[in-house]
C-alpha cells in the first residue's frame, strides 16, 4: 500500500532544548484513516503541523504526498485539508463567506461540496462563524477542509470540544467523505471510542517518539490485559504497562505473539484488551518524564 | 475573485474601515461646508482684510470667527490623520490574524501565503491612501481660501500639512505597522510598536529630509513672503560669503560693538517656493519607498513564520 505521509527520523526541537519529537518514523497508508493518539505534549499537534510545512524539522525528514514541505510548503499544503484544534473563524463572516473565502485563497475550491456539508449538518450558511457553537465552528472546518478536495486530510484534535452527537455527526461525515473519495485522513485524537467507530490505523505517540503503529484489528489482536496482580513474571519484550482501572483495580498490558493460541490460555494470560486499554497501557509505559536526556536515550 | 476577495477583506475589516472613511469623510463635509459657506456669503472677500473691513465683513464677523476656527481645527489636525489611519488600519491585517488564529485556517486553505498578503493588505492601503489623500486635497482647498495670493503650486505655505504628502504618509504608516504586525504577531505590541517607531520614522525621515534639503538651501529672495521654505541664515560679508554667527565673531570679534548693530546683512537661507512640487514628490517618493520596504519585510517574514 502507498504512503502518503511518511516521517523518517524526525525530530522537532524547541528554543535549542526541548525536544518535542524525535526519531519518529512511521508512514501513513493511502486510503485509510488513522488514528494519532498520545498524552499531552506528545508532539502530535507538532507533527501534524509539521506535515503540512507550519513547522520545520529540526532533524530528519517528512513527506506529504510525495512532497517533502520543508521545501515546498505550497504544493503540501495544496494536497492537504487541515482542520486544526481549534479552527479560528473569522468571527465577523458568515459561513457562506468564510466557503467564498477559501475559494479567493484556493483554486478550485469546491464551494458547493463544502456547502452540501455545510446544509447536512444544519448550519445555516448566513450564521455569523461568532454564532456558532463550538461544534459547529469544528463542522465548518471540517466542511472547508473537505470543500478542498484534498486526497490528504489532516484532523488535530477536531472532537476535543464537541458533544457525544457532535462528535458522531462529524466522524459520520468525515468516513463519508473519505470512503467514498479515496481520501487518507490523520486524525489525532484523546476519544478512543469514536477512534475505534472511525479508524482503521492507529498510531501512539509517547516519550517524542512512536510507541505503536498498527492496525486497528492487530492493536486489538496483539494484546491483552491481565487484571489484579500479576502472578508469574513476564518477560520484558512483552510487558507494555501498568494502568488502574476506572474502578481504581490494577491492570497490565501485555503484548502477545502474532500466533498466539487462544485455546491454550489459562488465567494468567489475561482478557483481550479493549482499544482503550491498548492505548491507556501504552501511554501509561511511555509516561515518563520527558527531560531531554530521557527523550535522548529514548531515540 | 478580486472583487470577492476585497469585499471580504472589507468585512473581516469593517470596523477600521468603517472608522477611516468616517472620520475623512466627516472632515471632507465639515471643511466643504466651512469653505462653500465662506464662498457663498461673501466672507471671502473679508478674509487677511485687517485695515477698514466693510460693512458686510463686519455682519459676517461672528459667523466668520466660527468658520475659520473649524476651518483651523481641521488643518491642524491633517499631519495627524495619515497617522492614526496608517495604524488603525495597518495593525490588524497581520497582527491580529496571527493573534486569533484567522492566519492558520487561511494559511492551511492557500497554498500561497503571498495571495493572502496582497488580499488582505492591498484594500487595507486603498483606503488609508484614498481617505488621506481627500484629506490632503481638502486641506490644500482650505489653505489657498485663506492664503488667496499664495500660489499653493509654487509655495512652501502648509508644508507637511496638505496635498500628496499626507497620503503618502498614511501608505508609510499603514505599511509599517503591516510589516511590524507580521513579526510581532499580536495586535497591541503591534499597535503601541508601530507608534513609536512610526512616529520615529517619520521624524527621522523629516530630519533627513530636512538634512538633504539644509544642503540644498540657497539664499532667499523673498524671505518674508511664506512662499520659500526658511531653514537658516546667515551673514554676508563684504565679499560675498555667507558666514554663521560664530564664524563672524572670529572674522570680525568687533561686529557687535557697532552702535547700530551689526553692519552685515542677514540673508534667509532656504528652498524656494519655486521648489516645492519638485521638494513634494521627493519626499512622497522617500516615504512610499519605505512603506515598500516594510511590506516587503511584512510578505518575507509572512512567507517564513508559523501561523502561531
Amino acid at each position: 500500500m502507498t504512503a502518503v505521509l511518511e516521517a523518517h527520523g524526525f525530530g522537532k526541537r524547541y528554543r535549542r532544548r526541548t525536544w518535542a519529537l524525535r526519531g519518529v518514523d512511521l508512514t501513513v497508508p493511502e486510503g485509510t484513516i488513522t488514528a494519532l493518539v498520545g498524552p499531552n505534549g506528545s508532539g502530535k499537534s507538532t507533527l501534524i503541523r509539521a506535515w503540512i510545512g507550519f513547522e520545520r524539522p529540526t532533524e530528519g525528514r517528512l513527506v506529504t504526498g510525495g512532497v517533502d514541505p520543508r521545501k515546498d510548503r505550497g504544493a503540501a499544503v495544496g494536497l492537504v485539508g487541515y482542520v486544526p484544534q481549534s479552527p479560528s473563524l473569522y468571527g465577523g463572516l458568515s459561513v457562506a463567506e468564510h466557503l467564498r473565502l477559501a475559494a479567493t485563497l484556493r483554486d478550485g475550491f469546491d464551494v458547493s461540496l463544502a456547502a452540501h456539508y455545510i446544509d447536512r449538518l444544519s448550519i445555516p450558511l448566513t450564521a455569523l462563524a461568532s454564532e456558532l457553537s463550538g461544534g459547529e465552528q469544528a463542522q465548518v472546518g471540517l466542511a472547508l477542509a473537505l470543500g478542498t478536495r484534498a486526497r490528504i486530510l489532516l484532523l488535530d484534535e477536531p472532537l476535543a470540544s464537541l458533544d457525544p452527537l457532535a462528535r458522531r455527526e462529524f466522524l459520520h461525515v468525515l468516513v463519508e467523505a473519505v470512503r467514498s473519495e479515496g481520501h487518507t485522513a490523520l486524525l489525532s485524537s484523546h476519544v478512543i471510542t469514536d477512534i475505534e467507530q472511525a479508524c482503521d490505523r492507529l498510531i501512539v505517540l509517547g516519550k517524542g517518539h512512536t510507541l505503536l503503529d498498527l492496525s486497528i484489528s492487530e492493536a486489538l489482536a496483539h494484546h491483552r490485559v491481565i487484571e489484579g496482580p500479576i502472578a508469574t513474571p513476564i518477560p520484558p519484550d512483552r510487558l507494555v504497562g501498568s494502568f488502574p482501572s476506572a474502578a481504581g483495580e490494577g491492570l497490565t498490558l501485555v503484548r502477545v505473539p502474532v500466533a498466539h493460541d487462544v485455546s491454550t490460555e489459562g488465567p494468567a494470560d489475561g482478557r483481550p484488551a479493549t482499544l482503550e486499554e491498548v492505548v491507556i497501557g501504552h501511554m501509561a509505559a511511555g509516561r515518563v518524564r520527558r527531560t531531554p536526556a530521557a527523550v535522548e536515550a529514548a531515540a | 475573485m478580486i472583487l470577492t476577495a476585497t469585499r471580504l477583506t472589507y468585512r473581516i475589516n469593517r470596523f477600521e474601515i468603517r472608522a477611516v472613511l468616517l472620520a475623512a469623510a466627516l472632515s471632507v463635509a465639515v471643511s466643504a461646508l466651512v469653505v462653500s459657506w465662506i464662498n457663498s456669503s461673501g466672507y471671502v472677500a473679508c478674509i487677511n482684510v485687517y485695515d477698514t473691513p466693510s460693512l458686510k465683513c463686519l455682519e459676517l464677523m461672528d459667523i466668520g470667527r466660527w468658520a475659520t476656527r473649524i476651518a483651523s481645527l481641521s488643518l491642524n489636525l491633517v499631519p495627524v490623520f495619515p497617522f492614526l489611519a496608517g495604524l488603525l488600519l495597518g495593525t490588524p491585517v497581520i497582527a491580529r490574524e496571527l493573534d486569533r488564529g484567522t492566519a492558520r485556517l487561511a494559511w492551511s486553505l492557500g497554498p500561497s501565503r503571498m495571495r493572502w498578503f496582497v488580499q488582505r493588505t492591498s484594500p487595507m492601503l486603498v483606503v488609508a491612501v484614498v481617505a488621506s489623500f481627500a484629506i490632503g486635497f481638502v486641506a490644500e482647498w482650505l489653505v489657498a481660501l485663506f492664503t488667496p495670493d499664495v500660489d499653493l503650486a509654487n509655495s512652501f505655505a502648509a508644508f507637511h500639512q496638505r496635498g500628496v504628502l499626507i497620503a503618502t504618509g498614511a501608505f508609510l504608516v499603514t505599511s509599517v505597522a503591516v510589516g511590524l504586525g507580521a513579526i510581532v504577531g499580536r495586535t497591541i505590541p503591534t499597535l503601541l510598536l508601530a507608534l513609536v517607531l512610526g512616529g520615529a520614522g517619520m521624524l527621522a525621515i523629516g530630519e533627513v529630509d530636512h538634512k538633504l534639503l539644509a544642503a540644498e538651501a540657497v539664499p532667499l529672495s523673498d524671505s518674508g513672503g511664506g512662499n520659500d521654505l526658511q531653514l537658516d541664515s546667515r551673514f554676508q560679508l563684504p565679499d560675498g560669503r555667507l558666514v554663521t554667527w560664530e564664524e563672524l565673531m572670529i572674522i570680525d570679534p568687533h561686529a557687535m560693538e557697532s552702535e547700530f548693530g551689526i553692519q552685515y546683512p542677514w540673508v534667509a537661507l532656504g528652498i524656494p517656493g519655486t521648489r516645492y512640487r519638485e521638494v513634494e514628490t521627493r519626499e512622497a517618493l522617500i516615504e512610499v519607498a519605505f512603506g515598500l520596504a516594510f511590506l516587503g519585510l511584512g510578505a518575507f517574514v509572512v512567507g517564513r513564520r508559523r501561523p502561531g
